[in-house]
């Protein structure tokens, strides 16, 4: 065979195969108009607001007069980034000279008004943009953030009278749309650690800047990789987490976190997982959700932890502090940690740098035996230890080891006071119903979860293939990770390895 | 490499657009037959689903025939009817979150149930469908099918002119080889 005769064949092939739909096509464009609206009985809500922006557009780039492109010198790039993410180049009299769309969202959004950009003003651009935005469900009631980041050629009065005219509009269409929107404006200012961010992961200097800002907060855990594949709703979630003090970035209204379960459905979880595995010592009554909100140093946070967004619930009890993840997706509780309250406790004055003498390791090794064999038996640590990892570092102790096949962890400072005990993330006496103690599922089984989940036949040949059981940081989540590719997809997802549910699914053009 | 001649009139299908812009309906009929296979193998090529391709073939043209006055002819009428399609096949992409991909058996169920397919056509459009990756799918179709020039592609697509070229060459040299097993 020939290329001629291959292709011919694919043009038949093709040819022959399609359907013939004119009658119903014939019958909806009778009975739509033909010009005089873009509205069609068809289509969908969404797109007659589209329209409606696009409308604007014209209408105000008609008022504004001929469309002047003499002053094609760029003189600010405005970043609109919500999920779909683009740039606009405006000249000195804030008329659009380029758009780019920044990611295959923002595309979508521009596929049918980035022509009619050019040469308006930059606000009724916005107005435009966001209009799309809204009606292509990008900005919604459960994700209502708008981040503008402004680069100004002229500095500060530039910046100012830029943003003010963009945020003003975007005020106006949000009312107008009765969209509660979180705003949060911006100047890009020259940072080489920011641009790096940018680059690295391919996002704007605008939102890397963002994550910049979350990753400099105080005892900031969080991972920029993680950060970068966050929305900009969920960013802004975290930055109200963290107050709102930041004079470099205007925030105006709260991130929407309808997308999520409520913190009392959270407390909820909290509370049934406790009470069932009875880990909470020194109570003498199972906790409710409004008695655990009584409990010392008691607080319930939207948090962002390995991928996934959480509620952190805190409190004290007896001594002990406790830190307990929920998923803020499906409810689940994802990470359990209790650990010794150190507070007001003269005798933990450590120096974190003092090395560990041979003396105070032995002391330590000593401490970390009797913990060890109180929770597992009189003689477990001798018999194990080889297996059992421990690393001194100045001021404090690591020890790593597995019991059943689960990952226990104990950090003691250098004075022998535990200050971190996870038990594999799972409860310290565990119950009988302790949902670790469940078996897991296979790889076939969550291999075949998956590809229905994906609606790929369970014999597809799949390219690239891999899958691995993982534990979820510090938390007692098993899970299988599993990559493979298929017909010019990539696709990445973890299964849960207990339960079999999604709990990461992307399919991403190769 | 030379470009494909073009499969559909230029001409006629520009003075099709602007009678359709004028409201004449069986300007609309003939355009219709003279593009459905190409858009439909375009939406199909992107959707990998039937259901859906069928859906974007009958959008595609009630949006011709609202559009049509907007229209204004560069010689390029393909390149601006793939256009709409490709628009309302990721718009379906927004609206289910994802593409749907059907599973390989039931695209196989759905093709052998046509009668209107030879066997060789049959082989071709899965091969097409479950052997190419999507980027390679796309642009066979697109020149082999709906008649586009390479350039046309790489704009539709936004992909460099040399990535299509090159990705055409290798396309077609893994069709003859899947192609020449199967029909062993």
């Amino acid at each position: 065979m020939n290329k001629k005769q291959i292709e011919n064949r694919i043009q038949s092939a093709f040819t022959s195969a399609t359907p013939n739909n004119l009658q119903s096509i014939q019958a909806d464009c009778q009975r739509v108009p033909q010009q005089t609206t873009r509205r069609t009985n068809f289509m969908t809500k969404r797109w007659k607001i589209a329209a409606m922006a696009l409308a604007m557009v014209l209408v105000v780039a008609a008022v504004f007069g001929a469309v002047d492109l003499s002053q094609n010198a760029y003189a600010a790039t405005v970043t609109i980034d919500v999920n779909p993410s683009i740039s606009i180049e405006i000249d000195g009299k804030q008329r659009v000279v380029s758009v780019t769309a920044n990611n295959q969202d923002a595309q979508i959004i521009l596929a049918d008004i980035k022509e009619d950009l050019v040469g308006v003003k930059v606000n009724v651009a916005v107005k435009a943009i966001l209009g799309q935005m809204l009606a292509k469900g990008y900005i919604s009631e459960i994700s209502n953030s708008v981040l503008v980041s402004v680069d100004p050629q002229k500095g500060k009065w530039a910046y100012d009278e830029i943003v003010k005219s963009i945020t003003d509009e975007i005020d106006i269409v949000m009312t107008e749309k009765n969209v509660d929107c979180s705003l949060m404006s911006q100047q890009v200012k020259r940072n080489q650690a920011v641009e790096e961010l940018a680059q690295k992961y391919d996002i704007t200097v605008g939102k890397a800047q963002l994550i910049y800002k979350l990753l400099s907060t105080p005892d900031s855990t969080y991972d920029e990789a993680k950060l970068a594949e966050l929305t900009v709703n969920e960013l802004a979630i975290l930055l109200g987490k963290h107050g709102n003090n930041d004079k470099d970035i205007e925030r105006k209204g709260a991130a929407s976190d309808k997308a999520y379960i409520t913190k009392q459905e959270a407390l909820t979880a909290v509370v049934d997982y406790l009470n069932t595995n009875s880990v909470v010592e020194g109570l003498t009554e199972a906790l409710t959700t409004d008695s655990i909100k009584k409990l010392a140093e008691f607080e319930i946070d939207l948090d962002f932890d390995n991928h996934t967004m959480v509620y952190e619930v805190d409190f004290e009890v007896a001594g002990y502090e406790y830190e307990i993840e929920v998923d803020a997706t499906t409810g689940v509780v994802v990470d359990y940690q209790k650990s010794i309250d150190d507070k007001d406790d003269d005798r933990h004055e450590v120096d974190v740098n003092k090395d560990i003498s041979e003396q105070d390791k032995q002391e330590l090794l000593n401490k970390i035996r009797t913990l060890v064999d109180e929770k597992l038996g009189e003689g477990w640590f001798d018999e194990h230890k080889d297996g059992i990892k421990i690393e001194f570092d100045k001021g404090e102790v690591e020890v790593e080891f597995f019991y059943q096949g689960k990952e226990y962890e104990l950090e003691l400072d250098i004075n022998g006071r535990v200050t971190e005990h996870m038990p594999g993330g799972r409860p310290e006496h565990p119950h009988q119903d302790d949902p670790t103690n469940q078996a897991l599922i296979s790889k076939d089984e969550a291999k075949s979860i998956l590809l229905n989940h994906a609606g790929i036949a369970q014999d597809a040949v799949l390219v690239d293939y891999e899958i691995e059981l993982e534990r979820a940081d510090h938390g007692n989540m098993m899970y299988y990770e599993i990559e493979f590719e298929l017909g010019g997809y990539e696709y990445e997802a973890k299964v849960n390895a207990k339960t079999g549910t999604i709990i990461k699914f992307t399919k991403q053009a190769d | 490499m030379t470009d494909r001649p073009s499969n559909h009139p230029t001409g006629l299908i520009d003075k099709c657009i602007s009678s359709i812009a004028k409201g004449a309906q069986d300007a609309l009929t003939e355009l219709y037959n003279l593009t459905k296979g190409a858009v439909y193998a375009y939406a199909l090529s992107v959707t990998k689903n039937v259901q859906d391709a069928e859906d974007v073939l009958h959008d595609t043209f009630v949006t011709i025939y609202q559009k049509a006055h907007q229209y204004k002819s560069h010689s390029k009428p393909m390149a601006w009817i793939l256009t709409i399609a490709k628009n309302l096949c990721y718009q379906r992409f927004r609206q289910q979150g994802r593409f749907c991909d059907m599973p390989d058996e039931q695209l196989e169920r759905y093709f052998v149930a046509n009668t209107q397919l030879s066997a060789d056509d049959r082989l071709t459009i899965l091969a097409c469908l479950q052997k190419l990756t999507d980027q390679e799918r796309q642009i066979v179709v697109l020149h082999a099918v709906s008649g586009l020039k390479h350039r046309e592609i790489a704009k539709l697509m936004e992909l460099p002119l040399s990535t299509v070229l090159s990705k055409y060459k290798r396309t077609i040299a893994k069709l003859k080889s899947i192609l020449s097993e199967e029909n062993q």
